[in-house]
C-alpha cells in the first residue's frame, strides 16, 4: 500500500467529485506518478457504465417477487422429478429386454404403447428423421425418427409393405436394431409384417441419439433389409 | 434426495429471485404474469444445471439474466410469427435485440451496484449520481473528507470486480 497522499484520489477524480483545486493538484501529480496514472486508467471506464443506471433505479423501493413464485417452483420441481423417475424406469426396462418386444400399433387403430413419450426436458429436445435405404430388394420401405429422451433415444419407425414382391427368406417377422459407434448392437423391437398396411413401431434404446451410428431393419434370422446411417 | 432438490430450488429462489424479478418486470414492460413465467422457467433451468451455481455469484447472475433475456426474445418471436399468420396487425412492441442488450447491461450494472456494501453504494450515489463534491458528501454523511475519498476508491474497485464477474468490463 502506497503512502502517497494521492493514492486514494483516483475514484473521486474519475467520478468528478474533487474540488477544482484538488483536481489540478492531482492532475499535476499524475504526470509524474505511474502508479496513480494506471489506477485512474483502471477506473476510467466505470462512470460510463454507471451512467446506464439512474439514481431512481438505485434508490427505488425494490419490488419483491410474488409470493406465489416459490410454491409454484416447488410444484415444478416435483413434477419434473416424477417425470425423471418414470424415464429412469423405462430405461431400465429397455436395457433388461435386450430382445425387446417393442410396441406395434396399426396407424389409426390402436394407440401406441404407453412408453413415457415426453421428450427429455433436461436438454433442448431434438430429433432426426431418417429415410431408410434398401440393403437387399424387399417389399418393405421405412423411415425412422430418432427422438432425444431423458433415458436415451426413442425410435419411431414407420413401415410400409407392398402386397407385391417376395418376402425375403426368414419370414415376415422383423427386428429393429440400433448400432452404436463402437459397432455394438441393440435389438430394440420386433414385429410381424402386415401387407398393404402402414405400421408404426416404437423402439426404445438406452443409447443417446448421438451415440447411434446406424439403424437397421433385419429379418429375425439376422439378414439386413433396410439400413440408415445417422 | 427429494428434500435436497427442493432445497436447491429454495436456495436459488432466495439468492436470485428478487434480482431476476426486477429485471423480468422491466423486460416484459411491467407484465407481471409473463415476468413470473419467465423467472420460473429461468430458475428451473438453473436448477437443472446446478453447475451454473458453482461459479462466482456474479457469473451465475449474469447467466440467469441472459437466459431470461433469451426467453423473452424467443417468446416475442413466436408471438410475432403467430400474429403474422393470423392477422395483419403489427405485434405489440416488446424490447428486443439491441434494446434488450442495453437493458441487460444497465440491469447488470444496477445489480452489481446493489451488491456493494451500503457505505460503498452511498458514496457513489452522492459523488456520482447526485453530482456532489467530496466536501459536500462528507458534510451530508458526517464523515471526514479523507473517508469519502477512500470509500469511493474501494467502492469503485469492488464495483469493477463485480462487473468483471458478470462479464461486463469497463
Amino acid at each position: 500500500m502506497s503512502t502517497d497522499k494521492f493514492a486514494l484520489y483516483d475514484a473521486a477524480y474519475v467520478l468528478g467529485a474533487l474540488s477544482p483545486a484538488e483536481r489540478h493538484e492531482f492532475e499535476d501529480h499524475l504526470k509524474g506518478c505511474a502508479a496513480c496514472a494506471s489506477a485512474v486508467g483502471e477506473l476510467a471506464g466505470l462512470p460510463g457504465l454507471m451512467s446506464r443506471v439512474s439514481v431512481e433505479d438505485l434508490t427505488a423501493e425494490v419490488e419483491a417477487p410474488p409470493e406465489t413464485l416459490l410454491p409454484s417452483l416447488a410444484r415444478a420441481v416435483r413434477r419434473e422429478r416424477a417425470r425423471r423417475r418414470l424415464a429412469v424406469g423405462a430405461a431400465a426396462a429397455a436395457a433388461a429386454c435386450l430382445v425387446a418386444v417393442g410396441a406395434v400399433a396399426l396407424n389409426g387403430q390402436d394407440s401406441p404403447a404407453q412408453l413415457p413419450v415426453a421428450p427429455s426436458t433436461s436438454t433442448v429436445s431434438g430429433s432426426a428423421n431418417l429415410a431408410m435405404s434398401a440393403v437387399v430388394p424387399s417389399p418393405v420401405t421405412a423411415s425412422a425418427r430418432l427422438v432425444d429422451m431423458a433415458w436415451g433415444t426413442r425410435i419411431d419407425l414407420t413401415c410400409s409393405y407392398s402386397a407385391e414382391g417376395s418376402y425375403p427368406t426368414g419370414g415376415r417377422a422383423y427386428a429393429l436394431v440400433v448400432i452404436d459407434r463402437s459397432g455394438a448392437e441393440q435389438q430394440v423391437a420386433t414385429w410381424s409384417a402386415l401387407p398393404n398396411r402402414e405400421l408404426t413401431v416404437l423402439g426404445a434404446s438406452s443409447l443417446a441419439r448421438r451415440d447411434i451410428a446406424a439403424v437397421e431393419i433385419r429379418t429375425l434370422s439376422g439378414k439386413a433389409i433396410l439400413r440408415v446411417s445417422t | 434426495m427429494a428434500s435436497s432438490q427442493a432445497e436447491l430450488m429454495r436456495e436459488l429462489h432466495d439468492q436470485h429471485a428478487a434480482a431476476l424479478w426486477g429485471y423480468c418486470v422491466r423486460l416484459t414492460n411491467g407484465d407481471r404474469a409473463r415476468a413470473q413465467d419467465i423467472v420460473q422457467e429461468t430458475l428451473l433451468r438453473a436448477w437443472r444445471n446446478p453447475k451454473i451455481l458453482d461459479q462466482a455469484q456474479g457469473s451465475a447472475r449474469a447467466w440467469l439474466f441472459t437466459v431470461a433475456r433469451h426467453l423473452v426474445i424467443d417468446e416475442w418471436r413466436t408471438r410475432r410469427a403467430q400474429l403474422e399468420v393470423t392477422t395483419a396487425e403489427p405485434p405489440e412492441s416488446t424490447p428486443v435485440g439491441d434494446e434488450t442488450d442495453g437493458l441487460l447491461q444497465s440491469w447488470v450494472v444496477a445489480d452489481a451496484l446493489s451488491r456493494l456494501s451500503d457505505d460503498h453504494r452511498l458514496v457513489l450515489v452522492e459523488c456520482y449520481y447526485r453530482g456532489r463534491s467530496v466536501a459536500e458528501t462528507a458534510r451530508r454523511l458526517d464523515i471526514p473528507e479523507g473517508t469519502v475519498k477512500s470509500r469511493t476508491h474501494y467502492a469503485l474497485r469492488a464495483l469493477r470486480l463485480a462487473l468483471e464477474e458478470m462479464g461486463v468490463g469497463p
